[in-house]
């Protein structure tokens, strides 16, 4: 059984952490003002707050140097486990440190010591309890499916399963967008299903914030009923699960076997591109460009992780060489291209923001910070407002339900934040769209 | 053990009143980025932690700030080491009573493209400068520590070396104009800034107050606090942030039309000293670099086990193969297509007549060599094998000494980095070298070992010391790193900075509350500068340099 590394194991990669700083910066800064790589030192400041901190933290912790204090606590909370720090690591380190691993064996640990703050203590109670982070009430869970007469998975075997996670589900704002892109793909003869009220958490919240025991349980679940459904594609609308199912499930050591796993972006565009599904250039009022952030969920974090020998060799005295070099993640395989090429379809020219595909900036919306520390959370959506300000695009779209809510949340004066499914629901829609 | 203290909750409530309450923190989590042991530009001890961790962190946002916190500090008793990005072990603070002033938080920046300057706080890093001197046709120097380093902090305090300096010079010179926090916590403004005539110049008629707070080697942090500085820009036909190509780890960058970026090698060192001080008269190129074979090799690979892998296939290639050693990068930059082929039949007939020949490089690889070069990128990709560099403290001297330097490289590694050796595998020799302002040679020899192991510590520590001692048996031009207490070891030459340095400290910072590891010893009796000198014989000597590389691989440096 394959199990994350623990703290302990990390060791070695902990104490390689050279303190230069590149963890903190995107690897090619455009400018002055957007080349932090880390919103958690932009809240932060200290030292401690970076990826590269918390490795230095944590080897203190380990080694018995520091206690894990609420200070600790606190810098370790402040991070969104983004990945950010872990791709700009690796222009220079490759293989030798490879930060996010240990992030996530930092915070495990403070769970293990039962420091794990009470913020993400109750996340964790909603998980266990209602199956969302928010604690909804379960039987709200598929408000999102009235009407559409799309059968459950336990009702008989489909083409696709579809995973809609809570965000989504529970957001009554979207719903009709999202009624109209499944009416679309049913009306495109696709065989839906669904899981209804008995879908229940990904598993990525609970592993970021340290819970792997509860993560393991999740995914367990989630994957059973996944393959019990005899659905050969799952595809699912939450970026955070497509990151826990590419990138978690195998470190939990659960494999999709057979079953293929897709972003719905990718999907669309799969049927698009086979025609098999139409799709209408929008017409808008004036040819207006759109800025495209990209998610870390959605982007570098689902990049898959396949099972490695996790050890260096020692070689050529004292070189440190991966023994699974295909294995190592560069940020390369993330979903970028799918959403970027639906806007295509639609007819946006795509903007992009100074910080982009592998290096793009967290708006602060996940690993739990928005639940530990919003203010630490608001700052990060600030700076990627400002970013997209910067790019005089009118509308910043992203195709992950949860930095949409979180950056709209924030938004003031010009400018506006847009779901893509939102837009694709217009641009599927059987009716003339209404220009944008 | 650490030695820790702690800071009285009065002393505290000052701090707090000066940066606010979350500005300061004593709290031994946030403290260990100020202990971290990396093994970067030092040798690391046994423990990744250093035994004295300072007594407090405080983080200012203004010049204000830093000096009321310096005054605090000097009420209380305290003394203070400024900090910035921190890379390596410089920013370690020498007592326990020390107050680290994280400069984090100042990080403002103003590109004056009419004066060709920069007026830059402590903490914008050279990266984020490059970027927006680009914008505006106009680069930067960045030391080799490369783009996340603080150009203030190389500017005014520790030397400022770098693999462009052909074209970009070095700190000591890049320094145009100060705003410093003294040692006794008044404001003062240097050069052109200190009469609000703008921050384009360096010094006026009179003494030089440059040479004087910084000098060649810089105090290392201990003369007081360096908190915006102007900053010298070099320009370049370039109009823009780099033209990324490639992706990560081997992130490239386009080669800018009119630029040329070539790599030639040449049979022995004497032809290829021959050629430098051609290329260097001939004032052709905007950089020159020579670097080993095999650090070229870890910098065109993506992985430690791609490069493991070539080389055990016999597949690097051409540039990085040990037999071309000697060899020059080339970088030229010019401003019309005509200029750029003029400039490349000079580079050829130079070449040429002195027995080289150019190297064919993909384009891949020479987008990934270019970027390195044009950002400094070099010195944190050299990490990468084992995350522990140390380096000789180099030559500093005409280029006639260059064979003698590559030399001296091979010597003081003592065939320690060859198969079976305890350091990472390499050449004959580990030598960068590059010319400064089409003056003088610049070489240094780069140790890579595993901080991990203590044999492989001894052994570059070893490496380290007996630099020193090849150095100062049979000169190798001027020992260049010249930090502190080596240059009292040294003795009574090339001026004898160490104490024209110590009676600027004195005079400035009587009570020495101004900490520095790196840095002269401010309490030296006569006595022993005279006799310290005298013992180099002993010091220097095979069992003496053995047991103090044993020493240093227990305690660090």
């Amino acid at each position: 059984m394959i199990t994350p590394q623990t703290l302990a194991e990390r060791r070695d990669f902990l104490e390689r952490c050279t303190r230069c700083s590149q963890c903190k910066f995107v690897p090619t800064p455009k400018s002055h003002r957007h080349a932090s790589a880390c919103p958690s030192m932009d809240y932060g400041q200290f030292h401690a707050f970076s990826g590269g901190g918390q490795l230095i933290m944590g080897y203190g912790l380990l080694n018995g140097d520091i206690d894990c204090s609420d200070e600790l606590v606190n810098a370790v909370s402040s991070c969104t486990m983004c990945g950010n720090c872990d791709l700009s690591c690796k222009v220079n380190f490759g293989e030798t440190i490879e930060p996010l691993d240990s992030l996530y064996a930092i915070r495990a640990k403070i769970v293990e010591q039962g420091h794990s703050p009470d913020a993400h203590k109750g996340l964790m109670e909603n998980l266990r309890t209602t199956g969302n982070a928010e604690g909804y009430p379960r039987v709200e869970r598929e408000l999102w499916a009235c009407g559409l007469d799309l059968p459950l998975a336990s009702e008989g075997k489909s083409d696709v399963l579809l995973h809609i996670g809570s965000e989504l589900a529970y957001d009554a704002s979207r719903r009709t967008a999202l009624r109209t892109v499944l009416q679309a793909l049913k009306a495109s003869g696709v065989a839906l299903s669904h899981m209804g009220i008995n879908e229940g958490p990904s598993g990525s919240l609970a592993f970021d914030l340290g819970y792997t025991h509860d993560a393991t349980a999740f995914a367990g679940s989630m994957l059973e009923q996944i393959k019990r459904s005899g659905a050969a594609t799952l595809v699912t609308f939450s970026a955070s699960a497509l990151a826990a199912f590419r990138a978690i499930y195998p470190r939990l050591g659960y494999s999709f076997e057979h079953v293929r796993v897709l972003h719905y972006t990718e999907y669309l565009q799969e049927l698009i591109q086979s025609k098999r599904l139409p799709i209408r250039r929008l017409k808008t009022d004036q040819d207006r460009p759109v800025a495209y952030h990209d998610s870390c969920k959605l982007g570098r974090l689902s990049e898959p992780w396949t099972p490695h020998d996790l050890q260096l060799d020692n070689r050529m005295g004292g070189i440190l060489a991966s023994r699974a070099p295909q294995a190592l993640r560069f940020g390369h395989a993330g979903c970028y291209d799918a959403p970027r090429a639906l806007l295509g379809y639609m007819g946006f020219d795509v903007v992009e923001l100074e910080r982009k595909r592998g290096a793009s900036y967290c708006c602060g919306a996940s690993g739990g910070v928005t639940a530990t520390l919003p203010e630490a959370a608001a700052l990060a959506a600030e700076n990627r407002l400002a970013e997209f300000r910067d790019t005089q695009a009118p509308t910043l779209v992203s195709a992950c339900s949860g930095c949409t809510s979180h950056l709209g949340k924030n938004i003031s004066g010009e400018g506006q934040v847009r779901d893509l499914i939102d837009l694709l629901a217009l641009a599927l829609e059987p009716v003339m769209a209404p220009s944008l | 053990m650490s030695k820790r203290m702690t800071l009285p909750a009065d002393v505290r409530s000052e701090f707090e009143r000066i940066v606010g309450a979350r500005y300061i923190s004593d709290s031994p989590a946030m403290l260990t980025a100020y202990a971290w042991c990396t093994g970067v530009g030092k040798v690391p001890g046994d423990k990744k932690f250093t035994k004295i961790w300072p007594i407090a962190a405080v983080l200012p946002r203004t010049t204000e700030e830093v000096s009321a916190i310096v005054k605090c500090c000097l009420r209380n008793g305290l003394e203070f080491k400024a900090h910035s990005t921190g890379y390596g072990s410089m920013s370690h603070v020498p007592t326990p009573t020390t107050v680290a002033i994280d400069l984090r938080r100042m990080n403002t920046l103003e590109i004056d493209v009419k004066n060709r300057m920069a007026i830059i706080g402590p903490y914008v890093t050279a990266g984020m400068l490059q970027a927006e001197a680009l914008k505006h046709g106009m680069t930067c120097h960045i030391v080799g520590a490369g783009p996340a380093h603080s150009p203030l902090a190389s500017a005014t305090s520790l030397i400022g070396v770098g693999i462009t300096s052909q074209g970009t010079s070095a700190n000591m010179r890049n320094l145009l104009s100060w705003e410093w926090v003294t040692p006794q916590g008044e404001i003062v403004r240097g050069g052109s800034a200190g009469s609000d005539c703008g921050w384009f110049s360096g010094e006026g008629p009179g003494p030089g107050v440059r040479g004087m707070i910084r000098g060649f080697f810089g105090a290392g942090g201990a003369l007081g606090v360096f908190t915006r500085i102007g900053y010298k820009l070099y320009p370049v036909p370039m109009d823009g942030p780099q033209q990324d190509t490639g992706s990560l780890p081997q992130i490239g960058m386009a080669v800018p039309e009119n630029f040329g970026f070539y790599q030639a090698v040449w049979p022995d060192w004497e032809r290829h000293r021959d050629a430098s001080f051609e290329l260097i008269d001939s004032n052709t190129c905007f950089a020159m670099l020579r670097m080993p074979p095999d650090h070229i090799g870890w910098t065109v690979t993506g992985t430690n086990a791609e490069y493991v892998s070539q080389v055990e296939r016999g597949a690097l290639p051409e540039v990085a193969q040990p037999c071309n050693d000697k060899n020059w990068t080339l970088m030229t930059v010019s401003r019309s297509a005509a200029e750029l082929k003029w400039r490349e039949g000079v580079l050829q007939e130079i070449v040429s007549r002195t027995g080289g020949r150019f190297i064919e490089i993909s384009r891949e690889h020479t987008e990934v060599l270019f970027r390195n070069l044009m950002t400094s990128q070099y010195v944190p990709r050299v990490m990468r094998p084992s995350g522990g560099i140390t380096t000789s403290f180099g030559v500093l001297d005409s280029f006639h000494f260059l064979p003698r330097a590559m030399e001296a490289g091979e010597q003081s590694l003592r065939g320690e980095n060859r198969p079976n050796g305890k350091l990472i595998e390499g050449g004959r020799e580990e030598q960068w070298a590059w010319p400064h302002e089409g003056r003088y040679l610049w070489s240094e020899n780069i140790i890579n070992f595993n901080p991990a192991d203590k044999a492989a510590r001894v052994a570059a520590a070893r490496a380290l010391l007996g630099h020193f001692a090849v150095c100062w048996k049979e000169p190798v031009g001027i020992l260049a790193l010249g930090v502190g207490p080596i240059m009292d070891l040294q003795g009574d030459k090339i001026g004898s900075p160490q104490r024209y340095i110590r009676q600027v400290k004195k005079h400035l910072d009587p009570v020495n509350a101004s900490q520095s590891k790196d840095f002269v010893i401010v309490g030296m009796p006569e006595l022993l500068q005279t006799v310290l000198p005298k013992l180099k014989p002993v010091l220097m000597s095979s069992p003496v340099l053995g047991l103090l590389a044993r020493a240093i691989a227990s305690e660090g440096m």
